[in-house]
């Protein structure tokens, strides 16, 4: 529940993040919500590099399904990591 | 959670991207916890190569299940009626890799 | 530096390996150790371990990520096209690694 946790602050700050698929697309949102699955719903998409990949032209509000997700990459600024890793820690703990 | 997403676009017209790297556009009329979804007066969007434009294919009703999606996406009908498609070429979506 | 002999089952390792980098970090010791990860897909990183979970999916911090293109069609003698990005945070999803070490 680490990840969810983490993303689901991410999701408060409407931090925008680069998620890239097993499919080779990589798309650039705000994110806006997650779920246990990690299933993520992004905001004003863009996909990268859309001349190449104008499959998502007329979207802005997308969610993405967990198990296709390969990587996700986010900026800096705002991620707290001693909260997140203390949060962990308990989270081992309690198993 | 996806649920709320779900209650947003239900009867919207969707893009969705399966993992054998299609793409299909319809009327959400239907999704389950599973993420199975019903769509309407679905076309299949057949992205063949950068040199030929992208091709509709009519469907009517279409059933995916949800282990196949990919991406669900709303799309903004403001911007899709600026759009002509017969200028949009691309090559096709590559599947989700099962590595 | 990480007492390999206290790791016993598997996920003792990153454990271990998160435990010392927030010593590290507590102690003002800026640059602490970072892990290797090798993917599927050639793709490989390098960064900080900030989180992980039982599914093997992580986190890291300050990761350099290089991918190894080879296409089908050149032979063997070509040098294969590498792709190197940095990412301030990473996060990898659990079924695509192969294997986590110190580096």
């Amino acid at each position: 529940m680490v990840f969810a946790t983490f993303f689901q602050v991410l999701s408060e700050n409407n931090a925008r993040i680069t998620i890239h698929l097993k499919n080779d697309l990589a798309i650039e949102g705000n994110i806006q919500s997650v779920d246990e699955y990690l299933n993520i719903v992004l905001s004003e998409i863009d996909v990268v590099n859309n001349e190449e990949n104008p499959y998502l032209l007329s979207v802005k509000k997308l969610l993405i399904r967990g198990n296709t997700i390969s990587h996700i990459s986010m900026p800096d600024h705002g991620i707290d990591t001693d909260t997140i890793q203390e949060l962990a820690m308990k989270d081992m703990e309690r198993k | 959670m996806a649920t709320d997403f779900f209650q947003d676009i239900m009867n919207d017209v969707v893009n969705v991207i399966t993992n054998d790297g299609r793409n299909f556009v319809g009327t959400l009329i239907s999704y389950d916890q599973k993420m199975n979804i019903i769509l309407t007066d679905c076309n299949e969007r057949v992205y063949e190569s950068k040199d030929v434009p992208v091709e509709a294919v009519k469907m009517n009703l279409y059933s995916i299940r949800g282990d196949n999606i990919a991406t669900i996406g709303k799309i903004e009908m403001d911007i899709e009626e600026d759009i002509d498609y017969n200028q949009v070429k691309a090559e096709p979506i590559n599947p989700t890799h099962i590595f | 530096m990480i007492n390999i002999s206290s790791v016993e089952q598997p996920l003792d390792l990153p454990k271990l390996i998160v435990s010392s980098q927030m010593k590290d970090a507590s102690s003002g010791k800026g640059s602490s150790e970072k892990v290797y990860v090798k993917c599927k897909g050639n793709r490989e990183l390098t960064g900080t371990l900030i989180v992980y979970d039982v599914h093997m999916n992580i986190l890291l911090k300050d990761c350099v990520e290089t991918v190894t293109k080879r296409s089908d069609d050149e032979d063997e003698d070509t040098p294969p096209e590498i792709i190197t990005n940095h990412h301030p945070f990473l996060y990898m999803r659990g079924d695509l690694v192969i294997l986590l070490s110190v580096s």
